[in-house]
């Protein structure tokens, strides 16, 4: 559909929020909007005319400019999360869009950038995430709240305590967590991890031992148990522990008493267990590797804590927790990731959860030294999933773009054989024609 | 010696408060530059020229490459290299002072050709090449001459 001619096209420009401001061929500014001057400080008489890195100053400029890639790429740029410093020398975030302009006869003519002011949005973020905060885990979605509400209750009891969720849902975050709401939380928070120790060595480790319990066992060192007195001891992969202390893990959780390696007396202990695995107990215990008893003893107060995926709506609130923590670790002054990797990130699955999310942060602090986290910095399985890009959860971008990428991904994993990619896409060769002519080289 | 001294004027009628700054005998000039221009942004620079000035001349002498654009990296790498003044396009406040805390004084919210830069300094006067919006932060105080030979007056336009 044309432009209709008629329509003063300065009102429609003068209308939009988001600065707008047009450069010819030379970079001089030819056009700059009221928006633009609201945001940059600038007037339109001090703009137009002039080089456009000299007015709008911001880190893209030197280098990297936004309509510059644009022309030589042939392709718009969205939402790219930038700051440019205004005349009294702060730095306000903006996020830009950029496209080139051509004339009638499809010549490329300048270029157009609009932006947007982000220091509300991010001051709202910042709001939010300090509400969404509870002892340390962060994250105010639909799913963890449902755990997040009877956490107290629980803390407040002195019940054997079961946490099911996948491997990086911060497990023992939730430990700690109960642990500090109880009673107990002035007494010891011991974690043992039943998956990391050899079956040999794990029963000294939780329960100790006698001197002379066995070769080299000088003196009595107590067990992890023992050193919880009063307190909580949380047990970690409790899906790995062994037959045989299984039974003294159940004798302890029964009598409240166990006996050291060793040991010929029982050893009373007032601790409170709070257990956590990944694994599917009731299938084990259907399968014989974990006592049915045990698992009813265990299964007393059970906590499910969602995946990542189901709690999305986190992702951005825990991004921003993990920049402010490396920040202050590194001494940088990352502002936050720009709006296209938030995209990425909203779409990512996540296999290794909030540690995964935690681990790209803190790759992309390697490749980003200030400013925004760009697409760029993030590890090179998240800037190149294009096939994720055109499956549920994995979509993101524009229509065309995510139809690009679609096309790409499917010509490649053909081989580049045309006829094949028409057959798995259902659609004519002159269709495939038509959309490789519209997407740029790499895209 | 080379002893400039530094006009601030406060006001068109107030009288001109002068400060002397004690110079090493070498003057060194830094430009902020991206290409062959001075960087519309200094945090962007991606080459940081230095030139000594000497006897109303100026000598290249050395060039800081930075590919960290961490602000307090390239902050410490030109407090190393003994600059004492600073050229450069749009700044943050926060550089800015955390320099000038270094013993740097920046004049900043320039912009052209590194030889418009260097002339500019030469010549005392800045005014031509503010960015735009910036040209009222240059007020130019003219040019005064010290006593004794080896003092030279020097007087740039306060940057406030």
């Amino acid at each position: 559909m044309s432009f209709p001619k008629d329509i003063p096209m300065h009102d429609v420009f003068a209308s939009i929020a988001d600065g707008l401001f047009t450069v010819d061929a030379d970079w001089n500014i030819t056009f700059f909007n009221e928006s633009a001057e609201r945001i940059t400080g600038l007037t339109t008489a001090q703009a137009v005319g002039q080089k456009c890195w000299d007015v709008f100053r911001s880190s893209l400029c030197d280098g990297q400019c936004a309509i510059r890639q644009c022309l030589d790429g042939g392709k718009r740029i969205s939402n790219k999360s930038i700051f440019i410093i205004r005349n009294d020398g702060t730095k306000l975030p903006v996020s830009i869009s950029a496209a080139p302009l051509r004339n009638s006869k499809g010549e490329v003519v300048g270029g157009v950038e609009t932006f947007r002011d982000l220091s509300e949005i991010l001051a709202m973020r910042r709001k939010v995430q300090e509400m969404a905060r509870f002892e340390d885990i962060v994250g105010r979605s639909t799913a963890l709240d449902r755990v997040l509400k009877i956490m107290p209750q629980v803390s407040a009891s002195s019940a054997t305590v079961l946490l099911l969720g996948q491997s990086g849902t911060g497990k023992e975050l939730f430990a700690r967590a109960i642990h500090n709401l109880s009673p107990r939380k002035d007494k010891p928070f011991v974690p043992v991890n039943c998956g990391a120790l050899p079956d040999a060595l794990l029963e000294s480790e939780l329960f100790g031992y006698k001197a002379g319990a066995f070769t080299d066992a000088k003196a009595d060192k107590p067990g992890r148990i023992e050193m919880a007195e009063g307190g909580t001891v949380f047990l970690d992969e409790i899906g790995d522990l062994p037959g045989n202390l299984q039974v003294k893990l159940l004798r302890f959780l029964q009598e409240k008493t166990f006996e050291p390696l060793g040991g010929l007396q029982p050893v009373k202990a007032d601790v409170r267990v709070v257990a956590a695995t990944n694994r599917d107990l009731k299938k084990r215990v259907a399968e014989g590797t974990f006592r049915e008893d045990l698992y009813y003893r265990l299964n007393v107060a059970t906590l499910r804590l969602p995946s990542l995926t189901e709690r999305r709506e986190d992702i951005p609130v825990l991004a921003h927790h993990f920049i402010t923590e490396f920040n202050a670790l590194q001494g940088k002054t990352i502002e936050g990731v720009s709006e296209d990797v938030l995209h990425i990130f909203m779409a990512h699955d996540y296999p290794g959860n909030v540690r995964e999310l935690e681990n790209i942060v803190e790759y992309s602090f390697i490749l980003c030294s200030s400013g925004f986290i760009q697409v760029e910095h993030l590890p090179d399985y998240l800037q190149y999933s294009t096939g994720k890009g055109c499956t549920e959860g994995g979509l993101y971008g524009t229509m065309d773009e995510i139809k690009c990428r679609a096309v790409r991904a499917t010509l490649k994993r053909n081989n580049g054989k045309r006829m094949a990619t028409c057959r798995e896409l259902k659609i004519s060769k002159d269709t495939l024609r038509r959309m490789l002519e519209r997407c740029p080289e790499g895209e | 010696m080379a002893r400039p001294v530094l006009y601030e004027r406060h006001g068109a009628g107030s009288d001109a408060v002068e400060r002397e700054l004690i110079m090493a005998e070498k003057t060194l000039l830094c430009l902020a530059c991206y290409q062959n221009r001075l960087a519309s942004v200094c945090e962007n620079a991606d080459e940081y020229k230095i030139f000594e000035i000497r006897e109303s001349k100026s000598y290249p002498a050395g060039l800081l490459s930075l590919p960290s654009k961490d602000p307090m990296d390239r902050t410490s790498a030109i407090l190393a290299c003994g600059v004492t003044f600073l050229l450069c396009g749009a700044i943050c406040e926060e550089t800015r002072i955390r320099l000038e805390q270094g013993g740097i004084m920046v004049f900043p919210w320039l912009t052209g050709t590194v030889e418009q830069a260097l002339g500019a300094f030469m010549g005392n006067s800045f005014a031509p090449l503010a960015m735009p919006g910036c040209r009222d932060r240059f007020r130019r105080n003219g040019i005064r001459r010290g006593r004794g030979g080896c003092r030279r007056g020097f007087s740039s336009d306060q940057v406030i």
